[in-house]
């Protein structure tokens, strides 16, 4: 069995963002936005402290630092520096924001409101330069973290992979919930460089328990128009193994968020009759409405995953990425209701 | 069509003092097994880091002891990775004659490059060069193992001239494949006149594709040892009993762990932007495949779980599209106790393999 992390949920929902109905949340165009990520790799037994115990660390443990400058919002333009831990969720990489900080009292408001983004107010900036970009974020005049990458050497936007987010948030009823923010990247030019992190005061970007960096591995840049993702959707068919985890360890559920474009088109949207579903919703022509009875949905029932979860087994899978034909189309998970209801068979 | 079993030796927590061994020496037997019931070959993977999906890091001494336990099955490195910062070409020649020797000539020399950040950031290897080490090295090793002094000035290593010993027993050297972890890998195996080894495909429409692709190059190929080794081998699951019930049950759990521990592994791309891992790789390849919508009851299109006819069906479609081997995954994490994988592996060598052709 893999480890599973050992974030004290309760204590850390203390100090979660409070988000609103999740069903309300906008969905922003976010166009010509300037990106960095940096991962570095961290030591081990810190790391596992802030892994959610619905989440598998990652092996080796590492920390994925992301900025990013957009010019074009609803709220205006803002800059967004986040410090995220990777983690398992699923087959793919998630990054478990730990902390972060945004120059715009609007956007910290909606980003923490509607998404749950763990984000405070401060002084942030990511400026690209010939020969290096960099990205800084203080807090009350602090630096909190410095970012560079240098010696940028063209790739292509097919190479690199950003993750999706995972926050951790109070939801309106008072319980907690792991909500997942996948944006969309249609990427425009892409570098890779060196990376270099300062971080003068790791803890205000949630790095408690002494975490420290390890082994630098990449940094890269990239231009897109991206977006806020959109309104969060519960799931109401879990993948079997985390909703048995989460029934038993975490009082976490994953949400996902709304857009339906993440799946792929053709194994998910061909054949949805009712086209005017889709006016207003982002991909809409390349995805379904998703509604129930549409028949471009695979009906859940015909998935392997939760058919062979037997409660005790040493198994699990992330169905959802099943569903969505591939891994290109993770998403994660089920409200909190279904979290004790696995959905399977008794071991014959 | 013949068959071969292939080993990550995985190992769950919790672990103990006799966690690894009880794998090993379950594996060994499954292999003396698998050698009475004329299985063509035993592989195994060469890992390192991949906590319980793979503590396979040694291969050449396991399959070592799997030829000194075994009488005909051959011995298959699947795969050494030729990356100077894991294994010096010199040392892989070196090791995989040995086998060769002590097996008494049953090797076959797997090779590829590995596929996870986890692996490549732990010997601090390059991820943009690793195909191009392992271009150098499946051209080298080859001249190491047939000249008697060897010298060599290239990009990933260099070496004044000596006599690289022993010589492999096979005359002149081992058979050799490439491991297929990204869609089009099994190109450069045909362009080098090497085997294919573990293409899995999503569909088998686009298997025969690839198949008929490989065999159209090959043709043409410009061998990197002396010979042309022009077979395609798959990887899957077998799970075999006489209840069609069980052995989907029991072997879609086994599939669904190794999907699930899988899921685990940082793969080179999602950790480092890189041309050189164009896809994830083989790993998301076979849980795809390995989880495709099914029908209740029934396993997935191309799985060799469930009962003896139902195994056969399956296993004719891979004939069919030109598969020439398929290497068997045994269990995962041993979450299947290990009398009913010898069961499994007993009932596949008297009810399955007299359906097909070649004698394993």
């Amino acid at each position: 069995m893999p480890r599973f992390g050992t974030l004290d949920v309760a204590a850390a929902l203390a100090d979660a963002p409070q988000v609103g109905e999740l069903t309300d949340a906008p969905h922003w165009e976010l166009p010509e936005a300037t990106l960095m990520q940096i991962n570095w790799e961290v030591a081990d037994e810190p790391s596992l402290a802030l892994t959610p115990p619905a989440c598998h660390p990652s092996i080796p443990p590492y920390l994925s630092f992301f900025a990013g400058r957009y010019p074009d919002s609803p709220v205006g333009p803002f800059t967004l520096v986040q410090l995220r831990l990777v983690v398992r969720a699923g087959i793919r990489p998630r990054g478990y924001c730990l902390g972060a900080v945004c120059d715009s009292a609007e956007a910290t408001d909606a980003l923490r409101s509607n998404w749950g983004y763990p984000v405070v107010q401060g002084e942030a900036s990511l400026s690209v330069r010939h020969d290096r970009v960099q990205a800084r974020a203080a807090i009350g005049g602090r630096d909190v973290v410095i970012a560079t990458l240098t010696q940028p050497e063209t790739i292509g936007g097919a190479d690199l992979m950003p993750f999706d987010n995972l926050h951790l948030v109070r939801l309106p009823d008072g319980s907690g919930a792991i909500v997942q923010i996948d944006p969309e990247y249609a990427i425009h030019s892409a570098d890779r460089g060196t990376p270099s992190l300062v971080l003068p005061d790791p803890q205000a970007l949630g790095m408690r328990g002494g975490i420290s960096l390890d082994l630098a591995m990449v940094g890269f840049t990239f231009k897109a128009d991206t977006d806020s993702a959109g309104a969060l959707r519960p799931r109401s068919a879990p993948p079997a193994f985390q909703a048995r985890r989460l029934a038993a360890k975490a009082p976490a559920v994953f949400l996902r968020t709304g857009s339906p474009s993440g799946c792929r088109p053709r194994a998910y949207g061909r054949g949805c009759p009712d086209r005017s579903a889709h006016r207003g919703v982002r991909g809409a022509r390349r995805s379904c409405c998703q509604q129930a009875g549409c028949p471009a949905v695979v009906p859940s029932r015909r998935l392997w995953s939760p058919r062979w979860a037997v409660p005790g087994d040493l198994i699990g899978g992330d169905s959802t990425s099943i569903r969505c034909g591939g891994l290109g189309a993770a998403r994660l998970c089920t409200p909190v209701a279904d979290a004790s209801i696995v959905r399977c068979r008794k071991p014959r | 069509m013949r068959f071969g079993v292939f080993y990550e030796l995985s190992v769950p927590r919790p672990w103990t003092a006799e966690s690894e061994r009880t794998v090993y020496l379950n594996a060994l037997e499954q292999v003396r097994v698998a050698d009475e019931m004329g299985f063509h070959s035993v592989w195994a993977v060469e890992h390192h880091f991949l906590e319980e999906y793979s503590h396979s890091s040694a291969p050449e001494l396991f399959l070592t002891a799997c030829a000194m336990q075994t009488k005909q099955i051959r011995v298959g490195h699947g795969i050494v990775i030729c990356v100077p910062e894991f294994n010096h070409p010199v040392k892989i020649a070196e090791r995989a004659a040995v086998l060769d020797i002590l097996s008494g000539g049953r090797l076959e020399f797997g090779t590829g490059r590995s596929a996870t950040w986890t692996e490549l950031g732990g010997f601090r290897a390059n991820p943009d060069t690793t195909k191009n080490s392992w271009d150098e090295f499946v051209h080298t090793i080859p001249q190491m193992w047939m000249q008697e002094r060897f010298g060599y000035e290239g990009q990933y290593f260099s070496m004044p001239t000596r006599a690289v010993l022993p010589k492999p027993y096979q005359k002149p050297h081992p058979p050799m494949w490439v491991a297929v972890s990204t869609p089009g890998t099994e190109m450069d195996a045909a362009d080098r006149g090497m085997g294919a080894l573990g293409v899995n495909f999503t569909t088998f429409k686009a298997q025969e594709e690839r198949v008929q692709e490989y065999r159209r190059r090959i043709q043409n190929c410009t061998p990197a040892g002396a010979f042309v080794n022009d077979k395609l081998a798959a990887a899957n699951f077998l799970f075999c009993h006489e209840d069609s019930a069980q052995g989907v049950g029991i072997g879609g759990r086994m599939i669904q762990n190794f999907q699930y521990l899988a899921g685990q592994l940082d793969m080179a791309k999602e950790a480092y932007p890189t041309t050189g891992y164009p896809s994830p790789g083989l790993l998301a390849a076979t849980r795809r495949q390995a989880s495709s919508p099914g029908e209740p009851g029934q396993p997935p299109e191309g799985i060799a779980i469930g009962n003896p006819e139902q195994i056969i069906r399956e296993l004719k479609k891979w004939e069919s599209v030109g598969v020439d081997q398929i290497n068997f995954l045994l269990n995962a994490s041993e979450l299947i106790p290990q009398e009913q994988v010898l069961e499994s592996l007993r009932l596949f060598g008297t009810e399955v393999m007299p359906h097909f052709t070649e004698k394993n």
